[in-house]
């Protein structure tokens, strides 16, 4: 149903963001250049986040100063006496910054804008490090083993019940742990993408040390192992280690051996969502469910419908003509021989929708996503996947839209209920629903329908304004409030057995724990827009005392800001002007706080007393973070000494 | 002998004056090139002090690391900037501690103002996005880097790149859009 629902709704802004970097002839042939050619609103954004680069390459920032040459001309001579040295000490973290071969100072230098990997070496340095793997990795029966892998297990095809043997060559910075531990994520038959990216797994078992330096752990599959995505992370969950963008996958089988359907259509349900997130990620998986099922069942409509590039030499616009060309003819195919039938599975209607999607065929989609309904109701993919085939049409404006769409209503409700999908969407999945079945609404349902389904959105209308920030209608903003409540109640205690795996964006409890101090800034607004000037402190004050990591120097400034507005409100014009003097403490390099500072406190504003106690706290600021920073130094000295 | 008609020839034959130490010619090679690098350094930086500093360190080692320049003159000014933008993502990398006295992730969630002060540009918006962000954002959208070239540089991954842009993108639009 996630997928289903990926194609009905907009572009997402990340997906326009890769968009807008392709090249308008790539980029038309693309589901998401087909959608902007039709939406305005998409369109918009687009136009948006080119404008970005476009205003800053336009940014008019001047050129070096007149006196630089001067100081150039000193230093090199080596006379300067009052001007500083150029730097000859690299600071102490300079190798993360090591630069690329190609950019130092050689005879050859490759533009920025041409260059390209030298195929040949490429391939012999692949080939040499394959040869390396198996000799490795003896037994070479890891699904792994066509390429290199930190992280190998065997069988290559565990099945349900039986046990999975790791075994895990440590990252530098996992290296010397007396153990580690083996997270992960299992994918359900039915499974969707973002319900497994979530930022913490299970524990699956404990990695042991074995006398080579590398880590082993067996682990007892569940009976109703379907696949697993798998990581690396130290006890105490600081570190984690995964493949890349992705976690290292493990596929099912089946107990006589064969390859097991339903582990790869998962599999391949899963890693789709995220290949059409971020496409330059896909073709390098090391494990492609989607191959595997064309060459396993190539019978079933779900490889070729999952598949979302042809292999092979020449350019990657030449394979893409070739990918539409051969799956074109694939799908006609499958549409001869499964159409006529009136015994299809919800997998293979489903599948055949995907497949249409696949190959951009918009009336296919309407028809297989309109069948699967009608024949399946009862499965919640057949929602997203009809919310798909209707903005779909919407998108090409035939006569009579509005009729077109309506009776369908009907279908979505029945599947609403007959689905369950109260119980079964995930967070996530509510989220786009707030853009596409309510949009649909919006623009074709009579009020009656619209007011039946109105309750059913909440959730996710609470959700949307949780990612989006304050909503400033009172009505939506009580809906969002409750989330911001419950963040705020929040222990950001990492529940036990659970383990982060988020490889950038902070450890579990860090962003939980500003998660809160943001919760309780948004709180505070809400509050003092509501005229409750008292909590509005209250709030305030929770959100500067709240615990933060290690950065505990100041805060967000709005977090000021906000105990600034519920102080004024209370007339205590002096702690509001303590407030705002660290608001802009904390940011000198902005002048627009220092002048809402002048314009919140009006006549009150003192400008040079202002200027100096806002001089005073930001060397303050600067002593103190310069601590935190000689701390966090010494603690990881101390980490990489034990 | 160098014509003055040969643009290839006077370029050659100033680089090799550089490389022995003619001050005139590192003169000459700094008013050609110097706003150039100073600009890709302070957008980088986000400081015109850092990014003099930069500059000057660039030009004084100019001698040496030219040597090893072998290049056409067409390849020089993407040359001399791609030494620019390592040294001031070196000069970014040995000032994050100063950055880190805010909440790292400030960017990430912006509230409305009706206050029209509050309104930023593009560079205060740039500002406001993490080391992380502004750097790939940067070398992305000005400096014309490949994401590869970029998780090159920065040793992440190629996703991790465009995540990044993305996130970027995203913060700078919500940035300026929730400041009008």
């Amino acid at each position: 149903m996630m997928n289903a629902l990926m194609y009905a709704m907009h572009p997402t802004f990340d997906e326009l963001s890769a968009f807008a970097d392709l090249s308008d002839v790539g980029g038309k042939k693309t589901r998401v250049g087909r959608h902007v050619s039709r939406c305005a609103r998409c369109r918009d954004t687009l136009e948006d986040i080119r404008a970005l680069g476009i205003a800053v390459r336009a940014s008019s920032s001047e050129g070096a100063p007149s006196g630089l040459w001067h100081r150039i001309e000193r230093a090199a001579r080596g006379n300067s006496v009052s001007q500083a040295e150029p730097r000859e000490t690299l600071p102490p973290d300079a190798p993360e910054w090591e630069i690329a071969p190609s950019l130092r100072p050689t005879g050859f230098v490759a533009s920025p804008f041409r260059a390209r990997p030298v195929r040949w070496l490429i391939g012999v340095a692949a080939a040499v490090i394959v040869v390396g793997a198996v000799l490795l990795w003896p037994n070479g029966r890891s699904l792994g083993a066509a390429s290199v892998s930190r992280l190998t297990f065997s069988p290559a095809r565990p099945v349900p019940g039986g046990i999975l043997s790791v075994r895990y060559q440590p990252v530098s910075w996992l290296k010397g742990q007396p153990r580690l531990v083996l997270v992960g994520s299992s994918i359900g038959s039915r499974e969707v993408g973002y319900r497994i990216a979530s930022s913490l797994s299970d524990s699956i078992a404990s990695l042991q040390p074995s006398p080579d330096g590398s880590f082993e752990a067996r682990v007892r599959l569940p009976n109703d192992f379907v696949a697993l995505q798998l990581a690396v992370s130290d006890s105490a969950s600081l570190e984690v280690d995964t493949d890349g963008y992705y976690r290292w996958l493990v596929i099912g089988g089946t107990p006589d051996g064969r390859p097991s359907l339903v582990s790869f259509r998962a599999s391949a349900e899963v890693y789709r969502a995220f290949g059409d997130l971020n496409r330059s990620v896909q073709p390098r998986q090391r494990v492609d469910p989607a191959d595997s099922l064309k060459r396993y069942f190539p019978s079933n409509p779900a490889g070729w419908a999952y598949s979302r590039s042809q292999p092979g030499s020449g350019s990657a616009f030449s394979r893409l003509v070739a990918f539409f060309r051969s799956s074109e003819r694939k799908y006609l195919s499958f549409h001869e021989a499964l159409w006529p039938r009136t015994d299809l599975s919800a997998d293979q209607l489903h599948d055949m929708y995907v497949f249409a999607n696949t190959i951009s065929e918009p009336g296919e989609v309407n028809r297989w996503a309109g069948r699967f309904a009608k024949e399946h109701p009862e499965d919640p993919r057949a929602f997203g996947d009809l919310v798909d085939a209707l903005h779909q049409l919407e998108l090409r404006e035939p006569p009579q839209l509005a009729d077109s769409i309506r009776p369908w209503f009907v279908t979505l409700d029945s599947i609403y209920s007959l689905a369950r999908l109260d119980t079964v969407w995930s967070v996530r999945d509510a989220y786009m629903t707030t853009n596409g079945i309510s949009s649909l609404l919006s623009r074709y349902a009579d009020s009656v329908t619209i007011r039946a389904w109105q309750p059913r959105f909440e959730g996710a209308r609470r959700l949307y304004f949780w990612y989006w920030g304050f909503e400033p209608s009172a009505q939506r903003r009580k809906l969002a409030e409750r989330d911001w409540l419950r963040a705020a109640s929040s222990s950001c205690v990492r529940p036990a057995g659970k383990f982060s795996v988020a490889r950038w964006g902070g450890d579990w409890v860090t962003t939980c724990q500003r998660d809160r101090v943001f919760a309780f800034t948004f709180l505070s607004q809400a509050r003092l827009l509501d005229g409750d000037a008292r909590s509005a402190r209250a709030y305030a004050d929770s959100a500067l005392t709240a615990p933060l990591g290690t950065s505990n120097c100041a805060r967000y400034f709005r977090v000021y800001e906000a105990r600034a507005n519920a102080n004024l409100a209370l007339g205590d014009t002096a702690a509001a002007r303590a407030d705002l003097v660290l608001a802009v403490a904390i940011w000198p390099q902005d002048g627009a706080r220092r002048d809402s500072a002048s314009a919140l406190l009006g006549s009150r504003f003192n400008a040079s007393a202002f200027d100096v106690a806002t001089d005073s706290t930001r060397r303050a600021f600067a002593a103190c973070a310069s601590r935190v920073d000689i701390e966090r130094r010494a603690a990881e000295r101390k980490r990489s000494m034990q | 002998m160098t014509s003055r008609a040969d643009p290839a020839g006077v370029f050659r034959a100033r680089l090799e004056r550089v490389q022995a130490g003619d001050m005139v010619a590192l003169g000459e090679m700094f008013a050609e090139y110097g706003d150039e690098v100073f600009r890709a350094a302070a957008r980088l930086t986000g400081s015109r002090a850092d990014a003099e500093d930069v500059t000057q360190e660039l030009f004084v080692r100019l001698p040496t690391a030219a040597r090893g320049f072998t290049g056409s003159v067409a390849q020089f000014p993407g040359w001399i900037r791609r030494v620019a933008v390592r040294q001031a993502l070196m000069a970014v990398r040995g000032g994050r501690r100063r950055r880190e006295v805010s909440v790292d992730r400030v960017a990430s969630l912006t509230m409305a103002s009706d206050n029209p002060l509050d309104r930023l540009t593009i560079d205060a918006a740039l500002e406001r996005l993490s080391d992380e962000h502004r750097t790939v954002f940067l070398l992305k959208e000005v400096e014309g880097y490949a994401h590869t070239e970029i998780a090159e540089l920065l040793g992440i991954s190629t996703a991790n790149s465009e995540v990044r842009l993305h996130r970027a993108r995203r913060q700078l639009r919500e940035l300026l859009r929730e400041s009008r």
